[in-house]
């Protein structure tokens, strides 16, 4: 329908920004940078995979995403418990 | 013409992700940071979310019925993720400051003096 492949060209550049928000957290002064970085890393990863889902017309993609967004919640609940301290 | 509106909610989205991720890098506190990283989770995922909406609904009113539960499973990821990102962000701005990473640029830490009255009261409680 489209003739040049916009989220072919979108899902690149995504990927160049998880990699940017890599480098985030090998620097990040404190745990809880990190921790943001991560969360940021989860959405992108979300955001490529229903775009990758409409390239390769691939309905199961987007399934996969739901269960990816609830599991990456959970890990940053869990994460934010520990640096608070209330993991001993 | 829903061509066009598809490349422009795309390029939308990655526009708002690029810059979510530029201050990331530029900006100087956790606390300023959390702004650029709620700029990827909200705009750069809800635009990319409705550039995908509208071609799955292109392909349904084309005749093939298939695209409907597709559009509907979708809908349901972005909700999820407006609602998850939201609440891990709270969780882990509260847990920095509860872990001592106070803001850089801070002159009067107002919720220090409600937490101590938060304090007090639990104390007077007991």
């Amino acid at each position: 329908m489209i003739d040049i492949d916009i989220f072919m060209i979108a899902a690149i550049i995504f990927v160049l920004l998880i990699f940017a928000c890599g480098v985030r957290m090998w620097l990040g002064p404190t745990n809880a940078d990190r921790m943001l970085a991560l969360d940021v890393i989860n959405a992108l990863v979300v955001i490529i995979m229903i775009i990758l889902s409409i390239r390769f017309a691939q309905p199961g993609f987007i399934d996969v995403a739901i269960i990816y967004a609830l599991l990456s919640f959970v890990g940053t609940l869990y994460v934010a418990k520990l640096i608070r301290g209330d993991l001993e | 013409m829903i061509d066009e509106l598809i490349i422009l909610f795309v390029v939308i989205s990655v526009i708002f992700s690029v810059l979510g991720v530029i201050g990331l890098f530029r900006f100087p506190d956790f606390y300023t940071r959390i702004h650029a990283a709620g700029l990827v989770g909200s705009f750069g995922l809800l635009f990319a979310g409705l550039g995908v909406l509208l071609y799955a609904y292109t392909l349904y009113a084309a005749g093939d019925d298939a695209w409907f539960n597709y559009g509907a499973h979708v809908l349901l990821a972005l909700i999820i993720v407006v609602v998850t990102a939201a609440t891990s962000t709270h969780a882990i701005a509260r847990s920095a400051y509860r872990s001592g990473n106070t803001p850089k640029l801070l002159q009067i830490d107002a919720l220090k003096k409600d937490e101590s009255k938060l304090n007090a009261q639990k104390e007077a409680r007991k």
